[in-house]
């Protein structure tokens, strides 16, 4: 029984919290976390010594961006794989609520969760501070903006990818896939295009280019905030949680 | 939680008929998705959070980008390098190629760039890389050419930033210290944009500064060369003034650059003639010894005539003179010369200097002053100062004889330096306001004695602002805040702490303390 519109209000905080709080029950998130920061921690330190300028920190939210599309597939792999394997989703789907709620609480989860995995990185800046740095400020706090909506893409993304499989494996290798080719491949073909033998066969170079993840993320690692590449991550991200919601609902007439 | 309901059946028919009106919303989902892409890559914007808003482009930019938005020309701009062992130009080209980024992004992809470094051209080198480019003007291996259809302008990449090479940043390459894109591009695209160039008539016959004097001390035909005519795109023009006849036609600017003779009294009808009409006039004059048995009576008289009375005296003003490193014996020593010094104040709101920062260094050398009377000033118009030496400062009238203020003789500081005159002069027959600048130095902005004091922004905003190109007159090159940081080994240990170790700790005792806590309950 699908729950009424209405409802969505009122289900989605406390679905939203299940979501979030799920993961502090497993082991899982705390290795993710752990190795999370540690990479994060090291990027930081070798590239503050390499740069030797506080704006290391953009070199590093911007190397985020592609450490990203490693760690959230194994965020997101368990979102819906898990409830399907262990047929908990069964009942989530019979519940008085909707497709709609539980994609949108399951992204809002996960998105919540990655960002209490960014927030310690923060920290960095504090440190900077302390040694007599002046990172720039402005330019941080864009760099966050555009790692989130970022992280928030790949979840999306994740997400679907998890509600096509019952196996959690799958859907992390799935979704690293799909993250690198976006984010590495497609900036790979057209950033060095034209030392490719075979550059002048890319197909709409600049549709591939705008399809890059890594092109939209650089603005905000440079400190500007730019509406096309903010249109462009809600767009990934609404394709995302619609795929998943149909994917959820496939469920009920396939 | 309620019991799962059974699953209903569904049959071909109407899993058929599902599957449709999903691929149906995917389609219009997709249709929504590019129409919203298609339209922000059309209509969108832009938010510099950075500190010191480095990607804001200046209002004459964006006014000028604007322009060429709607233009069916298309700009490009190669920027050539070649790269060295230190990547001294690493941290230059990086902003050079943020900045260049803003110019396509806001002339709605008009104006194209790349930064090619000229080893990886095919072939190798400059001609390779001018071949590949369908480059006909000559160039070199650090040069940025600025294209539009057939006409090309050339600028050496090196005088988009300065560099310190005696503090070094990473790697051994050289910290930029400034960084003057903008002014370069924003003036070289200017040029490229306009299909008359403006035309500044400067007057012969006075001893006026030569405008091909390429060795003299005021040095301006490579001022005129290099800065007005290849770089901003006037035309300059030497030309003589007929008595009593006007200014030739084609004039917009009349520039009268430090003259030793004075002019006859045709001539001064000429430029008044000139002016009545709307005209646009600079004048640049010199002080010092070797004008003291040089009067210009009608010159000045001119002059006064608009509230501007040149004195007969050389200013001096010890207090803003620069220590210069003056040969002595086998060394050198720190030495200051009381005539050479850099302009105190300047006035906050006229175009020529308002965007002048209170750091401006303008120097003059043997600079006149003037005494302004703004009641003598023609009717209709307005007359500012636009600089003044210190309140320490004086006119000495005996130099080089004397040289301390002597208050019987000299005019005590702060003395006007440059004025400028502005509105429709009573009688006018034309349809622009008249403009006027009067600089007390012709030396300074061009100075080939000492080019590190080569301040040439006084004259080249006076000439914009004559030109009623007032959007090219913008702030001065930015400063790029120094966010270096060498650690020391306490540092070095404090980051890896507190980053590497500190963090990834926490997470772990976070999930054993969670992990301890459910075992337990």
């Amino acid at each position: 029984m699908a729950g009424r519109r209405g409802d969505l209000v009122t289900n989605l905080p406390a679905l939203t919290k299940r979501e979030f709080t799920a993961n502090f029950y497993s082991p899982m998130a705390y290795v993710i976390a752990t190795f999370y920061l540690l990479f994060a921690g090291l990027s930081f330190y070798i590239l503050l010594r390499d740069q030797r300028d506080a704006n290391a920190m953009r070199s590093l939210l911007t190397f985020l961006g592609f450490i990203h599309t490693i760690f959230i597939p194994m965020v997101t792999m368990r979102l819906i794989s898990e409830e399907r394997k262990s047929g908990t989703l069964e009942m989530l789907v019979t519940a008085p609520v909707s497709d709609t709620e539980i994609a949108i609480s399951k992204f809002l989860g996960a998105t919540l969760f990655t960002a209490l995995m960014i927030a310690p990185t923060t920290l960095f800046t504090w440190v900077l501070t302390r040694i007599n740095g002046r990172p720039d400020i402005g330019m941080i706090q864009a760099s966050y903006v555009g790692l989130m909506l970022l992280s928030m893409s790949y979840i999306a993304l994740g997400l679907f990818i998890s509600s096509l499989t019952a196996n959690q494996i799958v859907a992390a290798i799935l979704t690293f896939v799909t993250l690198f080719t976006f984010y590495f491949l497609v900036g790979f073909l057209t950033g060095s295009a034209e030392s490719l033998p075979f550059h002048e066969k890319i197909p709409w170079p600049d549709i591939l280019n705008y399809m890059h993840f890594g092109a939209h993320l650089q603005s905000f690692g440079k400190g500007l905030v730019d509406s096309r590449d903010v249109v462009y991550f809600a767009s990934v991200i609404s394709l995302g949680i619609f795929l998943t919601i149909k994917s959820l609902e496939s469920r009920r007439w396939r | 939680m309620t019991a799962p309901a059974p699953a209903p059946q569904w049959g071909t028919k109407a899993r058929f008929g599902v599957a449709s009106a999903v691929g149906l919303q995917l389609l219009m989902l997709a249709g929504i998705i590019i129409a919203a892409n298609w339209i922000s890559t059309r209509r969108y914007r832009r938010w510099d959070w950075t500190d010191d808003v480095t990607y804001t482009l200046g209002d004459g930019t964006k006014q000028l980008l604007g322009k060429i938005s709607e233009e069916d020309k298309k700009y490009q701009i190669v920027a050539f390098y070649l790269p060295d062992e230190y990547g001294a130009w690493e941290s230059a080209l990086k902003r050079t190629q943020d900045l260049l980024e803003e110019y396509r992004t806001r002339s709605r992809d008009r104006v194209a760039w790349e930064i090619v470094s000229v080893a990886s051209v095919g072939g190798g080198g400059v001609q390779a890389a001018q071949k590949k480019y369908d480059i006909r003007s000559q160039i070199g291996a650090n040069d940025v050419v600025f294209k539009r259809g057939e006409t090309e302008r050339v600028v050496n990449l090196r005088e988009f930033f300065g560099q310190q090479w005696d503090d070094m940043g990473p790697r051994g390459a050289p910290k930029l210290t400034s960084f003057n894109g903008e002014a370069i591009v924003t003036s070289t695209l200017q040029v490229l944009s306009q299909d008359k160039p403006i035309v500044l008539g400067f007057t012969t016959g006075h001893e006026e500064v030569a405008t091909d004097d390429m060795k003299g001390p005021a040095e301006w035909g490579a001022f005129s060369n290099g800065l007005l005519r290849q770089r901003e795109g006037y035309q300059v023009q030497p030309i003589v003034i007929p008595a009593g006849a006007g200014v030739p036609q084609e004039v917009n600017v009349l520039v009268i650059a430090g003259p030793k003779r004075d002019f006859n009294e045709g001539e001064i009808s000429s430029i008044q003639l000139f002016l009545n009409r709307g005209g646009r006039l600079l004048v640049t004059l010199d002080s010092g010894p070797e004008m003291a048995d040089r009067p210009l009576p009608n010159f000045y008289k001119f002059l006064g005539a608009m509230g501007i009375n040149p004195q007969t005296l050389i200013v001096l003003d010890p207090d803003n003179a620069p220590e210069m490193l003056v040969r002595v014996g086998e060394g050198f020593q720190p030495k200051k010369d009381k005539g050479t010094f850099f302009i105190s104040g300047f006035d906050r709101k006229h175009a020529v200097t308002a965007k002048f920062d209170a750091d401006k260094q303008v120097a003059m050398i043997g600079a006149c002053a003037f005494f302004l009377e703004r009641e003598s000033a023609p009717e209709g118009m307005i007359l500012t100062e636009l600089a003044r030496c210190g309140s320490d400062g004086w006119g000495e009238k005996d130099y080089p004889q004397n040289q301390q203020m002597n208050a019987s003789r000299d005019e005590p500081g702060p003395l006007s330096l440059a004025a400028a005159l502005s509105g429709r002069m009573k009688g006018s027959t034309g349809d622009d306001e008249t403009r006027i600048v009067v600089i007390g130095d012709s030396t300074g902005q061009a100075n080939g004695i000492q080019p590190e004091l080569r301040s040439p922004d006084l004259v080249l905003n006076s000439i914009r602002w004559l030109a009623k190109q007032e959007y090219l007159i913008r702030v001065d090159p930015k400063v790029p805040e120094d966010r270096s940081l060498i650690l020391t080994k306490d540092q070095d240990s404090f980051v890896f702490s507190r980053c590497v170790l500190l963090l990834p700790g926490l997470a772990i005792a976070f999930g054993m303390t969670m992990f301890m806590t459910r075992r337990a309950a």
